[in-house]
């Protein structure tokens, strides 16, 4: 994440906010001034709307004297030093430095951020009873400010979690969010205070008979609830930019993006029904580490933070699979899951990378011979299918090649089973060595040409195919054009969210599973369980089988090819993972990792 | 009559305009120097508790004299340095100095690690504990005391550089700040060959 200039994004965007937010006060102020005037020409007090009657005047000194009231009283609320509200908030002090283990480690890591955000150190108070991760700062004075910070979030995080916590708090410091918020619930307490005027006037209980009072007091509330309403909105835009604010300068302070991710991912996971459950968590709301989760789309607008998954996207969008990785390091082989790949893995026959037999190294000598061999391994077990093949070839290219081919198979058949990938690449290092790139890229044309006629083109053969042209270094062309933009390549900036390539990486997985040779009623619960790992959203699993498998598999791999080495690396080794699950590697799925490790430009033996 | 309205207002634009400039960079050059203060003050502090430390573990490694001796005079010598470096925090050779007084005390530190490590006696020291906790929180805040200061001068640098305010930065002498790092690669070195030999 490059944090500097998501700062400064989210701070200009926030800016737009907080001019709106402005505006929308002026324009409310004369939308009211307008409708009263304009209510007193509908009854008769005056002839013009420029020229207010005095009944209209009082109608409109009430108006200002609520907002300026509301706004006062609320003033000398949020007025008050950070001590003092933290203690009203039910917080309590933390306790001298030494006395116990986890309050000493709040104090060094306040006191370390205090310093990594050039802030003074706040007062540290702690919310006892509090058991979900949080944490808020209040008092609008630099010398008197305090950190609060929940029990939970002492508890249940690590020191580098917590150092984030820490850095967003110190975020919102660093960025003068304390005075902002202040100032907007001083401007919003008076827009308040025109709603509960009017209810003076109507009376708190709507289902009372009418009375006069309901002339002068509706029209307040509606004025006054659609004002807090605009307001509210604005002000949570302005506060969704803060958070991400916030969020990039902890990452500033900690340099440390994947803490700052993980306590957000716990926050995530908590599952509680309702975070900070004290009755002023309104006004606090926009300084705190985080509000829950919102589900609904109308919710979501009065939010003032960004949904969490959000969040964490904009800090490292490939934190799910990072987050495995860790995982798999810190516990590898404690869970039932991890029996089935203990064992020792048998690969069947026909899937080993040995070393090249006698028998073809002495046959496959030269290079019409080596390209006979390419065109021997996709020759069909049906003797009839076989024939077409052949005369195909003849067609294609020579009857002596067919000949040659046809003497490949039938000298080489029990080889070509078992050997299949050393004896592709031991032919295709030579042809890479002899033949010009032009007549190799006209080979691979030919060949794919070959077996879609023939109708060969099934998931092993085109995995094989793709591996032959990965060998002889014929790139596909998209990718060639992509690796030429190498500075682009796999750098943040175009790096997609995990959730944005769930499709392209459920695909891959469910062809993985399906060449594993499980059962086909096992399959969909092998699929969804492995999906489980990267994403929490369904994707439908798919076949082989199906029609254009492989224009979608290519352009998966395009979409995949961008991203960076590790998470491809990572996808790879949980392939491998898959591979080895149930003790026994079967040949389709030898194939169908050699062409995603091929594809994504991952080593098999790195990942 | 109205020209002159005209011109004394532009004149009046422009200079608060430089003024808004002149008094940015200065804002920024106080905070990279605060900032640098931030790594003096917690380098000093790391330099009182290094004493203490010594003292104590003195009681325990009576023929390990060589280091403790090592890492007294490193540190004798980086607070001397430190001094000099405080006295003009914007003279980058003596900021340099200090990085690499500094970087000698580190590895006299991490060989008294490793030389404690011999000792479990003095890991059950509840006051050499408490020592070494204090100066690891010290450490790490010297670390962050140095990234802040990296930030401050990066901002300070680059409203130096931005246009227009490179030209207020240059009629008022606006020098460049250096960060906090070692330049010498024989130092970076060294370094790493002490580590190699503790280990």
């Amino acid at each position: 994440m490059y944090f500097f200039g998501k700062q400064r994004s989210s701070k200009a965007s926030s800016h737009v906010f907080l001019f709106g937010f402005v505006v929308a006060m002026i324009m409310f102020m004369l939308v009211a001034h307008v409708a009263v005037n304009a209510f007193s020409l509908l009854l008769g007090y005056t002839d013009s709307m420029y020229v207010s009657s005095p009944q209209a005047k009082a109608i409109v000194a009430i108006i200002w004297f609520a907002v300026i009231a509301g706004s006062y009283f609320r003033y000398l609320d949020v007025r008050k030093g950070g001590s003092a509200l933290a203690r009203r908030f039910g917080a309590t002090m933390a306790s001298d430095k030494g006395r116990f283990p986890d309050e000493n480690r709040l104090h060094n890591v306040v006191s370390e951020m205090a310093i990594a955000a050039s802030c003074p150190r706040p007062e540290i108070y702690i919310l006892t009873n509090e058991h979900t991760i949080n944490a808020f700062v209040v008092g609008s004075k630099e010398e008197d400010r305090a950190i609060v910070v929940s029990q939970g979030a002492l508890d249940r995080l690590d020191r580098e979690e917590l150092q984030a916590v820490v850095g967003h708090e110190f975020g919102h410091i660093a960025h003068g969010d304390i005075p902002i918020n202040m100032r907007l619930l001083i401007l919003l307490g008076g827009l308040l205070a025109i709603d509960e005027i009017g209810q003076l006037y109507t009376g708190k209980d709507w289902r009372r008979d009418w009375h006069i009072g309901y002339l002068l007091g509706l029209p307040l509330r509606l004025l006054g609830s659609v004002g807090v309403l605009t307001a509210n909105l604005i002000r949570a835009a302005f506060s969704r930019q803060r958070e991400f604010l916030a969020d990039a300068s902890a990452v500033q302070y900690s340099r440390n993006p994947l803490a700052m991710a993980s306590a957000l991912a716990k926050v995530r996971d908590q599952n509680d029904d309702e975070p900070m459950q004290s009755r002023h968590s309104g006004e606090l709301a926009h300084l705190c580490f985080q509000v829950g989760s919102v589900q609904t789309w109308f919710s979501r607008f009065f939010s003032s933070h960004p949904a969490i998954q959000k969040r964490i996207d904009e800090i490292d969008p490939h934190f799910a699979t990072k987050e495995r990785a860790l995982q798999r390091r810190e516990a590898p082989k404690a869970e039932g899951v991890s029996l089935a790949w203990q064992q020792p893995v048998t690969r069947e026959s026909g899937a080993t990378r040995g070393a090249l037999p006698d028998s073809v190294a002495l046959m496959v000598n030269d290079t019409p011979s080596c390209l006979a061999v390419l065109f021997a391994v996709f020759a069909s077990d049906a003797p009839g299918k076989r024939e077409d093949y052949y005369n195909a070839i003849g067609f294609a290219y020579t009857p002596l090649l067919s000949a040659q081919v046809k003497h490949v198979v039938t000298s080489l058949s029990a080889d070509l089973d078992e050997h299949r990938t050393s004896i592709i690449s031991y032919a295709t290092d030579r042809l890479r060595k002899e033949v010009l790139l032009e007549n190799r890229q006209k080979l691979m044309k030919n060949l794919e040409r070959l077996l879609v006629v023939e109708g060969e083109f099934d998931l092993i053969n085109y995995a094989i195919a793709q591996l032959i042209r990965r060998q002889l270094d014929v790139e596909f062309l998209v990718i060639d054009q992509l690796a030429e933009k190498e500075g682009e390549l796999a750098t943040q900036t175009n790096v997609k969210t995990f959730d944005s390539m769930g499709a392209e990486f459920a695909l891959l997985l469910s062809l993985m599973i399906e060449a594993s040779g499980a059962p086909s009623e096992k399959l969909e619960e092998y699929y969804s369980g492995a999906l489980r790992c990267y994403t929490k959203v369904k994707h439908p699993r798919r076949s082989g089988s199906e029609p254009g498998i492989y224009k979608e598999l290519e352009k998966a791999f395009q979409t995949l090819y961008v991203q960076p080495q590790n998470i491809r690396d990572a996808f790879v080794q949980h392939c491998v993972e898959i591979m080895h699950q149930d003790g026994h590697v079967a040949r389709a799925e030898d194939s169908v990792i050699g062409l995603f490790a091929a594809s994504l430009d991952c080593n098999l033996v790195a990942a | 009559m109205l020209t002159a309205i005209i011109v004394g207002a532009l004149v009046l634009v422009l200079g608060g305009f430089v003024v808004g400039l002149y008094n940015g960079l200065v804002k920024r050059r106080n905070e990279f120097k605060n900032a640098f203060s931030q790594i003096d003050v917690q380098l000093q502090r790391r330099y009182e508790l290094i004493p203490n430390l010594v003292e104590t573990a003195r009681a325990y490694m009576e023929h390990e004299s060589e280091t403790l001796i090592k890492v007294t005079e490193a540190r004798n010598t980086a607070e001397k340095k430190r001094e000099a470096a405080a006295a003009n925090p914007q003279d980058s050779s003596l900021v340099g100095a200090l990085a690499q007084a500094e970087a000698k005390l580190g590895s006299a530190m991490g060989g008294f690690s490793m030389v404690m490590e011999n000792y479990p006696e003095i890991k059950a020291d509840q006051s050499m504990r408490d020592l070494h906790d204090e100066l690891t929180s010290t450490e790490n805040r010297v670390g962050f005391a140095r990234q802040a200061y990296s930030d401050a001068v990066m901002r300070y640098n680059t409203a130096r550089e931005e246009f227009p305010s490179n030209v207020v930065a240059g009629t008022f002498n606006f020098t460049a700040a250096d960060l906090f790092e070692i330049e010498n690669q024989e130092m970076r070195e060294t370094v790493n060959v002490s580590f190699k030999n503790a280990a």
